[in-house]
């Protein structure tokens, strides 16, 4: 009884308040309250604070919260704790961190080699997309910066995706289909081959909007502009047709104006802010899994996206603002618990699978990678130069994850993965991993020095892995099975393995609920 | 049918089956018995592919032109097969000729490795906007799974350059990249950690899942329950113990040697016993752009037995008549030796041995010029290469499996069968 009393207490006070909203989470909780309504939906209970605390911190900085933080965040009874946790993951360093190497894979198309990290200056680029977040560059200017710059990859670092995409013997359709995904939201790579009979976009139209890339030549490790001699055909089979640069819904740049700002200008001010839903889009995909744009398969919420597109505008292009508006509603903070259709109407919480970044930042934690590996490079700087870099390792380790968690040839952005056979042998199997978790620099060895008392250590044990104490039962549970597990020689150790084993093999570690 | 008045009742349901299957392609060609007899030639059941990653010169291993300015220093040899002379640094596997037919005249015009890789991995040539799946992949998905728990297709020593694409995971590559330790991430916790510790785990980790799984249903979390459930399947499979090469008698593995390739050689012969369809092993690298003929003997050296061993036991076991042994590179190495006395790539004809599952026995398939420049006789392509192959598995070439974006693509574009090939 009384628990039915207090949640609806508690849902009261966080529900939109009667009036007009004010607050632009006002107004984006109040467009949830009339969607619900309309669809004759019950919205799930909000989520209680540890795992919104798990929640919010994976979403921001792709990291799990540390077992100091969640009780900091227990204990806090303040009423504005949530907005204020929220505002300073967003300004902590870590979220530039991990919004610079996400970046770095959807500019990069997640498919870096270890011939880019040659080529490429990756290191440089990490370094100018963590500024741009940290000092909250606003999105038309980032846009800018990357499909208007040229120079020297070091210097320039933003021209690295141009680089990336272009290849000096072949007309740049790599480069302009990646750009048009990226900053448009529009897969427009059938029509380089044929005309599609659904598709208004022809073979020529495709070849007309490539054309504006053409300029650009890698000379060494500088992106550079040269003009194109006339003819110059395309592809053999349009002929020898030299078609004039050409946008996508048909507008071209202004005499004089020079190349790359014209061609800035024309993504940025392609009718119905297409660059700023298409962002807008890959945002709220971020935080809740699912589309708003409409796709093949899916009729996502048009409504919804204007309304956040609307506001994205009026608030100079900030993606930070962007980040903050969607994890603060109600929506975003909903439990996650109950049927997956809840979940796809927007009735509960989301659940993702962590992302490549994520995945990777949370596994070297788990198993304290990066601070044995920088260890190690103190100690042998020549050893591992990649560590000189950490971003560059980082990238490093992220092509390695990538091939653990989707199946080669799948392109993370088309495929959910729930991880693949090879992956879940290593985790359950793989030796090097079952070594590293006993290690002295590991968490069950630091654990076992921290205290004593073993329901003490299976709690942190818990709170390092899935972010929340373990139930009365689960303690007991487990207290029962370190008393049996393993050889009785050190059947204590063996006992804390299983049970870090146990949580990091768990669906609740790898899923963010 | 008059080769097939010796088939089995099961070749006939097999054959039966086939025909209804496939009436509506043989309705279209108007070729009303051709589909049935491609139904009922089928012999292979599973692959063991030797991928000579780097490209084999195909002047100084299969195509000996011995005295042309292009010939370099090796001797060809006579072989059990009437007629057909190899490189004097194959011994043991001139013994085995008899079993192979080897192809002189395949070319492809990709000079280029990875995506020559990727062409000879798939039948396709690479799209950046479209991935195909491995042969391996494609075999599964169209013989189904064996008696096994372990993964249908399985690559030894390397990362192959396709995997499922579109078909479901379950199909794509289990990767063992080790050569030297390939069972690392199999049998670990049987090595390093007390007998029953996975189980222990596996237990523990259900009961704690239980709850939380429960309380967020959802198809993803589903399929990770599926994939965990696979990979315990795996790792306690009772056919895991067909990685134990060394539980083969010793005259056995003296025979394939004590080396990685010998081992591994072993292993594939192994996993094909317990069921696996398709077995890759990567081996190389014969990229010799320097020192060619140095880096060539040693090569030979080391897949000569391996590969004879591999041969000589299928066939004495019967195996070999369900069992199709491929070895191939990507291209083949340039008819002019370069000033580091290297060869380089060369994509205008090349040779592949095929031994096994329906394919023709100690024969020779196309004739290259006296200095190996080009093609004489009988030129092969990637895709009738893919055909014929895929005919002894009995795989309809023109199925069509739903690509990505809803968009309908052929187990292989074009490409006509080699009957010179088949048995």
């Amino acid at each position: 009884m009384i628990a039915v009393l207090w949640s609806g207490v508690l849902a009261a006070a966080l529900a939109a308040p009667q009036g007009k909203p004010v607050t632009d989470r006002e107004t984006l909780d109040a467009w949830f309250e009339d969607y619900w309504k309309k669809q004759n939906l019950k919205p799930a209970a909000p989520c209680d604070d540890t795992v919104f605390l798990r929640r919010v911190t994976l979403d921001l900085t792709g990291n799990l919260p540390t077992p100091e933080e969640i009780r900091t965040f227990q204990k806090s009874g303040k009423k504005d704790r949530r907005e204020k946790k929220i505002d300073e993951l967003i300004a902590g360093p870590e979220a530039a961190e991990y919004f610079a190497h996400l970046w770095v894979q959807w500019l990069m198309g997640f498919d870096i080699d270890y011939r880019d990290l040659r080529r490429l200056d990756l290191g440089a680029l990490c370094a100018w997309l963590k500024k741009a977040w940290t000092e909250d560059l606003p999105y038309d200017d980032f846009v800018w910066a990357i499909l208007a710059d040229t120079g020297k990859l070091s210097e320039t670092p933003t021209a690295n995706f141009a680089a990336k995409h272009l290849n000096n013997d072949e007309p740049p359709a790599a480069l302009a289909r990646a750009s048009a995904r990226l900053f448009l939201g529009v897969d427009i790579r059938c029509a380089q081959c044929h005309d599609h009979p659904f598709d208004p976009m022809t073979q020529e139209d495709f070849w007309a909007f490539t054309a504006f890339f053409r300029p650009l030549r890698m000379q060494g490790s500088t992106l550079t502009e040269a003009p194109v001699p006339k003819p110059s055909a395309m592809r053999e089979d349009l002929g020898e047709k030299f078609l004039e640069p050409k946008f996508l819904d048909g507008r071209t740049a202004e005499p004089g104006e020079p190349r790359g700002a014209a061609l800035a200008r024309l993504f940025l001010t392609m009718e119905k802010d297409a660059a700023s839903r298409a962002i807008v889009d890959r945002m709220w995909r971020l935080f809740f899994g699912r589309a708003l744009l409409p796709g093949r398969h899916t009729k996502g919420q048009p409504e919804l996206l204007d309304l956040i597109v609307k506001n994205f505008r009026s608030k100079k292009a900030s993606l930070r603002t962007l980040a903050k508006l969607l994890v603060t509603s109600r929506v975003y903070q909903l439990s996650s618990e109950g049927p997956e259709s809840a979940r796809d109407t927007y009735a509960a919480g989301p659940i993702k699978m962590m992302n490549t970044v994520q995945f990777l930042r949370v596994w070297n934690f788990a198993f304290q990678w990066e601070p044995y590996f920088q260890q190690q490079y103190a100690k042998h700087p020549e050893r591992l130069p990649e560590m000189k870099n950490p971003d560059v390792f980082w990238m490093i380790r992220t092509m390695q994850a990538k091939e653990l968690l989707f199946p080669k040839g799948r392109d993370p952005e088309e495929v959910l993965s729930s991880g693949t056979d090879r992956l879940a042998i290593k985790l359950m199997n793989n030796r090097d991993i079952q070594l590293m978790m006993v290690a002295q620099f590991g968490w069950v060895q630091k654990t076992m020095k921290l205290t004593a008392d073993p329901g003490n250590r299976i709690e942190e044990l818990f709170l390092l892995m899935v972010s929340r104490q373990p139930t009365r039962a689960e303690r007991s549970k487990l207290i029962d099975h370190l008393r049996s597990a393993g050889r009785p020689e050190h059947a204590y150790i063996d006992g804390y393995a299983d049970i870090f084993w146990m949580l990091f093999n768990s669906s609740e570690f790898v899923f963010i609920g | 049918m008059a080769h097939c008045r010796n088939c089995s009742r099961r070749d006939f349901v097999r054959m039966t089956l086939g025909a209804g299957a496939a009436a509506g392609l043989a309705s279209k060609l108007d070729l009303p018995f051709a589909a049935a007899q491609s139904a009922s030639g089928a012999k292979a059941k599973a692959c063991i592919l030797l991928w000579m990653q780097g490209a084999q010169s195909q002047l100084d291993t299969w195509d000996l032109k011995p005295g042309a300015e292009t010939g370099g220093p090796f001797k060809p040899i006579p072989t059990a097969a009437k007629g057909v002379e190899i490189c004097e640094h194959l011994p043991r596997t001139a013994k085995q000729m008899d079993k192979v037919a080897l192809l002189r005249t395949l070319n492809s015009r990709d000079p280029n490795h990875d995506t020559a890789t990727y062409f000879l991995h798939t039948g396709y040539r690479q799209n950046p906007d479209l991935q195909y799946p491995h042969i391996g992949s494609v075999i599964l998905e169209e013989l189904g799974q064996g008696k096994t728990d372990l993964p249908g297709c399985i690559v030894l020593g390397g990362e192959p350059p396709a995997g499922a694409a579109y078909l479901s995971a379950d199909r794509g590559p289990a990767i063992i990249d080790r050569l030297e330790n390939p069972t690392a991430d199999l049998v670990a916790s049987t090595e390093y950690f007390a007998k029953g510790t996975l189980e222990r785990r596996y237990k523990l980790l259900r009961g704690f899942e239980e709850d939380w799984n429960k309380k967020h249903p959802d198809s993803k979390i589903e399929s990770r329950e599926r994939t965990y459930e696979r990979a315990w399947k795996i790792l306690s499979s009772a056919d895991l113990k067909a990685f134990e090469v060394a539980k083969e008698p010793e005259s056995v593995r003296k025979s394939y040697g004590d080396t990685p390739l010998g081992k591994a050689a072993l292993l594939a012969r192994r996993l094909v016993q317990t069921g696996v369809r398709f077995v890759e092993i990567q081996y190389g690298s014969w990229d010799t752009h320097s020192d060619n003929f140095g880096g060539h003997k040693r090569l030979m050296s080391e897949i000569d037995g391996p590969y004879a061993a591999l041969l000589d036991d299928l066939s004495k076991s019967g195996m070999l008549s369900d069992t199709m042994v491929i070895l191939m590179g990507e291209f083949g190495r340039t008819p002019k030796i370069n000033v580091s006395q290297g060869r380089d790539h060369w994509s205008r004809c090349w040779s592949a041995c095929l031994a096994g599952g329906g394919i023709a026995a100690g024969r020779v398939i196309g004739r290259t010029d006296e200095l190996g420049m080009d093609i004489a006789e009988r030129p092969v392509s990637v895709a009738d290469f893919y055909a014929t192959i895929y005919k002894c598995f009995g795989v309809n070439p023109d199925k069509k499996y739903m690509g990505p974006g809803a968009r309908p693509t052929k187990i292989l574009d074009g490409g006509s069968i080699v009957s010179e090939l088949l048995a």
